[in-house]
């Protein structure tokens, strides 16, 4: 399977009476997309703004990040099972309109969290603080279900990153990608004496509000299966998850896997990047079993020398993480881990939930419980309402002077267990 | 039946189908957790994950457990290591449950509810 990846860079997000893509500057009419947003009558009100790289603004409690994409060519479209039909997608051609993303913010339970800081330390902690943000701020109509509501504005953000992605269409891109996954027999013979190495990523699935979802289903539902890697490019995966800020994935991340990215770079040199495997982090113990059994049992039948393993979350999710480690090395194939850590705000206390002698191989997105002073910022978009109740913040989080005293748990992104962070320790 | 839900969270204690044995005691998270040992240490199994739900200990008060019904002669090693990381884990966090309005409470117990209502559809299956 092979995915051309077209990225139209974005230089510039103006709000104007017309909604356009003009020599690399997106032209916004928000009241049309209010409109779009608004069609959906769970949702009581929408605003949008724009946040710059460098600029005095802080934008919190942020739900999800994504990147607007629109299929060229081939089968499918963008968001399989949640906007485009089910088709198989990651062949033929996408553009991506790229260093721009659209944010969801607003509140969506009571300890919301989600903080990305445009400029000053926090934005260090953040790849969102890199990117052209259009921001979508939802608020809820009274008496809604907080699930309910979740669904509403995750599809809205989906309707309005593919409508903006559509924009993209009919323009030449400033860059083009290739990806190629060849059959597993092909795949053999080509890279013949290459390690054949696959990643296997765990996604969050625990229920309510900690959910993700692959083709429209819900991947508490899933056995572990097979994707190529470019499926993810066009949004087979998709992030329904409102927690765990600094590990979680929000969708843009799905697009843009940087364990995926990485695995491409090093297919055909050093390695034969075979297969994405996905499996799940439920909570019932048994289901655990199944699905760690069932992606070893993969790893084997498709006769693998390595494979890297990343998690979603933390706690629960670390089960999950070294059930996997266990059993794929127990059939013979090696694992690098990826996780984070929560390490307490001191970095003595044990790091992980659970641990096993085979996961001798780990890299670390980072401590969670790290403590830092964001600054006040000239601007907030969305709300400061919730930053005393979430996750990392404490009771005397908001400072006198407007500065935010939390750890890096409420950072979007901050830790996150696909390397796409900006912690290293380079 | 062959579990029961071991909870501290009000709303499971109302909600949960009719004919489910639940255990409720009105404590806190880590007590909650350590009730659970007490059960496991009487040789019940732990069925589901005690750090269940990506809101950490300290940020909710409340935990919904499910244990077997029937208590075996010896202890699962499996639910002891587990239950022991879980209280352990509790003390990395800052407890901020007080500071919550009511209906942070309620979205609070409605996550956990819906984390354990999860779990059981699993081991009804």
């Amino acid at each position: 399977m092979k995915l051309t990846l077209g990225k139209i860079h974005i230089q510039d997000i103006v709000f104007s009476d017309e909604t356009k893509l003009e020599n690399g500057v997106l032209h916004v009419n928000a009241q049309e997309y209010e409109q779009m947003v608004l069609e959906d009558e769970k949702i009581a009100t929408v605003s949008f703004d724009i946040a710059k790289p460098g600029e005095s603004v802080r934008i919190t409690p942020v739900k999800d990040v994504i990147e607007p994409r629109v299929k060229v060519e081939g089968p499918g479209g963008i968001f399989p099972g949640m906007i485009a039909d089910v088709e198989t997608v990651g062949s033929g051609r996408t553009h991506a309109l790229s260093g721009m993303a659209l944010v969801t913010a607003g509140p969506i339970v009571g300890f919301q969290e989600g903080i990305v800081d445009m400029s000053g330390p926090g934005a260090d902690y953040t790849p969102f603080s890199k990117t052209l943000n259009l921001v979508m701020v939802c608020t809820p109509v009274e008496g809604i279900e907080s699930h309910d509501y979740e669904r509403a504005v995750r599809m809205a953000g989906f309707r309005v990153a593919c409508s903006l992605g559509e924009l993209g269409r009919d323009v030449e891109p400033d860059e083009i990608e290739e990806f190629e996954t060849p059959d597993f027999v092909e795949g053999m013979n080509q890279f013949a004496g290459l390690p054949r190495v696959a990643y296997v990523q765990m996604l969050q699935s625990q229920g309510l509000l900690h959910d993700t979802y692959v083709y429209g289903v819900d991947a508490k539902r899933i056995l572990p299966t097979i994707l190529y890697p470019t499926e993810s490019m066009d949004g087979a995966i998709v992030s329904g998850n409102c927690v765990s800020a600094c590990d979680k994935n929000p969708t843009y991340i799905h697009l843009n896997n940087g364990v995926v990215r990485d695995l491409f770079a090093e297919h055909g040199k050093t390695l034969n990047f075979v297969a994405h495997i996905i499996t799940n982090e439920n909570v019932y113990l048994a289901d655990k079993e199944r699905s760690s059994n069932q992606t070893a049992k993969l790893c084997r039948m498709l006769g693998l020398d390595g494979v890297i393993v990343s998690q979603e979350g933390f706690g629960n999710p670390d089960t999950d993480l070294i059930m996997n480690c266990k059993k794929i090395e127990a059939q013979g194939v090696k694992t690098v881990i990826i996780t984070d850590e929560y390490a307490g705000r001191d970095g003595k206390s044990q790091s992980l939930a659970d641990a096993d002698a085979a996961a001798d191989a780990v890299v670390t997105g980072g401590n969670a419980n790290q403590v830092i002073t964001l600054p006040p910022m000239d601007k907030v978009i969305g709300t400061l309402d919730y930053v005393n109740k979430i996750a990392g913040a404490s009771a005397d989080t908001l400072q006198e002077d407007g500065s935010l005293v939390v750890e890096l748990q409420v950072i979007t992104g901050a830790t996150n267990e696909t390397g796409f962070n900006m912690l290293s320790a380079r | 039946m062959k579990y029961f839900v071991l909870t501290n969270n009000p709303m499971v204690q109302e909600e949960v189908a009719p004919g489910t044995k639940v255990v409720f005691k009105a404590v806190g998270f880590k007590q909650i957790l350590e009730e659970a040992a007490r059960y496991i240490e009487g040789g019940h199994q732990l069925l589901t994950h005690p750090l269940s739900g990506s809101v950490k200990p300290g940020e909710t008060p409340y935990k919904s457990m499910l244990l077997a019904n029937e208590a075996a002669e010896t202890m699962d090693s499996a639910s002891v290591r587990l239950i022991s990381s879980a209280i352990a884990a509790c003390d990395k966090f800052t407890d901020k449950s007080q500071a919550y309005n009511e209906q942070t409470l309620r979205d609070l117990q409605v996550v956990d509810l819906s984390l354990i209502s999860g779990a059981m559809g699993s081991a009804q299956a």
